[in-house]
This record gives structure tokens, sequence and C-alpha cells, in this order.
């Protein structure tokens, strides 16, 4: 299936719980901030979302910045 | 003695925050952190893309620093509010710097829609520190809408030019109760003395000491010109005036 990842088309093998779906793309969930379909999700709400065909995730991290 | 800048109920006893980007290396950043005293740290936040996670900024802040997200990449008030709420969601506090740009050239900020993002983060309860260009009547309605300080510029961001907008700013510090914090363009210690010295409440800096030949020490340079600065403000500095004033007494001479 086809989902968008920070705005880039890319291919998921099936649905699968966001926090699989985080590790399996190598993030540490400790340490970064996911937008799913445009919904800033907090850590508690990451249990109920399962990423599905046409999602939009965003997945952001903390950076030097001025 | 107790000179505390107090920001969203917070005390904060150094006046130097401290912007994180363009280091070469996240490991100065504790040292420079650590040589400054900096208390308030700013971040950014971006997309990360599988496989290119790259280190935890948060692992080279220490924790009783005052983390402070900034904006960077909104043009709208809109994007600014998701931005920071995003940054909100990292779990670091509600400080926010709002920073809005379109101008890719200068990148000035946009006041106007600055001070719309500045009403919806104050109202949900973010301490908004909104980036803006210096003008008075702009500073008055961000702090309407519920600002904890405002940050006008000095220089363009990045260009270590100094104070180039002395007067503006003079004037918001001179007829604002809040605090006024100069962000962008102080370009050397002797810049950041000089906004002090005006009466400003802080100065933020970034590109003059993350691109120093020695980002630490140039971090303890400013930290010592922003107390000095701070100190001489403190003090009351004497008249100028056009004529020239006799500073040993003007009886009992030789000749």
């Amino acid at each position: 299936m086809k989902i968008v990842l920070n705005g880039k088309e890319t291919c998921c093998r099936e649905e699968t719980e966001l926090l699989a779906f985080v590790l399996a793309c190598g993030f540490n969930p400790e340490r970064v901030v996911v937008q799913h379909n445009g919904r800033i999700l907090t850590r508690e709400e990451w249990a109920g979302v399962t990423v599905r065909e046409n999602d939009r995730i965003d997945v952001l991290q903390f950076v030097g910045g001025g | 003695m107790m000179d505390d800048l107090v920001i969203g109920g917070q005390p904060i006893s150094n006046r130097l925050f401290l912007g994180t980007g363009k280091f070469s290396s996240y490991d100065l950043i504790p040292g420079v952190i650590s040589n400054s005293g900096a208390q308030v740290v700013t971040v950014a936040l971006r997309r990360v893309d599988p496989g290119m996670a790259s280190e935890n900024m948060l692992n080279f802040i220490p924790e009783n620093c005052i983390v402070m997200p900034n904006t960077s990449g909104a043009r709208t008030a809109a994007e600014a509010v998701q931005i920071a709420r995003l940054a909100r969601a990292m779990g670091c506090g509600n400080w926010i710097k709002i920073e809005v740009i379109s101008d890719n050239k200068y990148l000035l900020p946009d006041n106007e829609e600055t001070i719309l993002a500045t009403r919806t983060l104050a109202a949900e309860g973010f301490i908004v520190l909104p980036y803006m260009n210096p003008d008075l009547t702009a500073a008055r309605k961000m702090l309407d809408c519920g600002a904890a300080a405002v940050m006008p510029l000095g220089s363009p961001i990045g260009t270590n030019r100094g104070l180039k907008t002395r007067e503006l700013v003079q004037i918001m510090i001179d007829e604002l109760a809040a605090p006024v914090i100069v962000d962008a363009g102080l370009g050397k210690p002797s810049d950041a003395a000089e906004a002090m010295e005006m009466g400003a409440a802080a100065v933020l800096v970034n590109t003059a000491i993350a691109t120093a030949e020695d980002p630490v020490k140039m971090a303890e340079a400013f930290s010592l010109a922003v107390r000095a600065g701070r100190m001489a403000h403190l003090a009351g500095p004497g008249a100028q005036s056009a004529l020239a004033s006799a500073s040993s007494p003007l009886t009992g001479f030789l000749f």
C-alpha cells in the first residue's frame, strides 16, 4: 500500500500500528513527534492509531536552530 | 544582587539566550551552554526521514535549561501555530519563539502574521516570544494578544552586523513595560553590551557564537558582555555633552 511520509509517496507492506511503523522506519519514538493526516498526536494517542492506505504521516524532531 | 528577568513566571538570571543552529557539531553545544551560563536555548523542529535520524538535540541541552522551540519554516500564522503545537507535543514545555518569514532574501519577519499567531498561541497557554521587525505599534498589538516579551531584530538573521535598528529598538524599550529582547544580527559581544546598556531585557545570539573560530570562548565573551551591559544600564550612564568638561579640578594650577 502507499502512504505519504514526510510529503513523499512511500510504499508500505501492510496496515500497521503507528508505534510499529515508527520503529520499523528506524525512528526513536522518544524523540519524535508525529502528525497523522494533519492531526498532531500526543504519545498517549499513538496506541489507537493504525497506518492505512493513503495516510499522510509526518515525523519531526528537534534540531539545532536559532 | 537579584536582577532576574521573569518571563512566563520563570525567573531567568542569565540574560543571554542562545540559539543552537549552525554549530559545526552538536558536541560543541554543552560547552557553549556551560561557558555562557545560558538558561534559555532555542531549537527548531524539522521532518526527519527514515534512516536519516540525527543525534537527539535535546541530549546536548542540560535539563535545567528552558527549551524554546522556534517556528522557523512558517510563512503564515497558521503554519506557525501548527509548528508550535507540534513542538509542544514533544513534551519540552510551552515556550515558543514565533518566527513567520516569507522574505527569503533578508529573512525579515511578517509582523501582521506574527500578531495573529501570537493571539492564537497565547490563548492556548503558550509562553509566546515573537521575533519581529522593530515596530512599536506591532509590538503593542503582540503584547495585547498575550506575548510574554517581544524580540525585535538588531539586523537581518545571521548577518553579524550588529544593532542597525538601534533607534527603533530604543523606542520600544522606552515605551513598553514588557521585556524587549534583541534577537538576530548581533555579531560581537560589544553589540550585545550595547543592546543591554540601552535597556534590553536580554539578547538572543546564535550565528555570532556558532560561527566563531572558538564558539565556546565566544559564548563566554558574549555572556560577560551581556552582564557588563546590564550592569551599566542599572548603574545609569552619565549624560553626554557636546563640549568638553574637565575631569581634573580647575583650580590650583601650577601655571
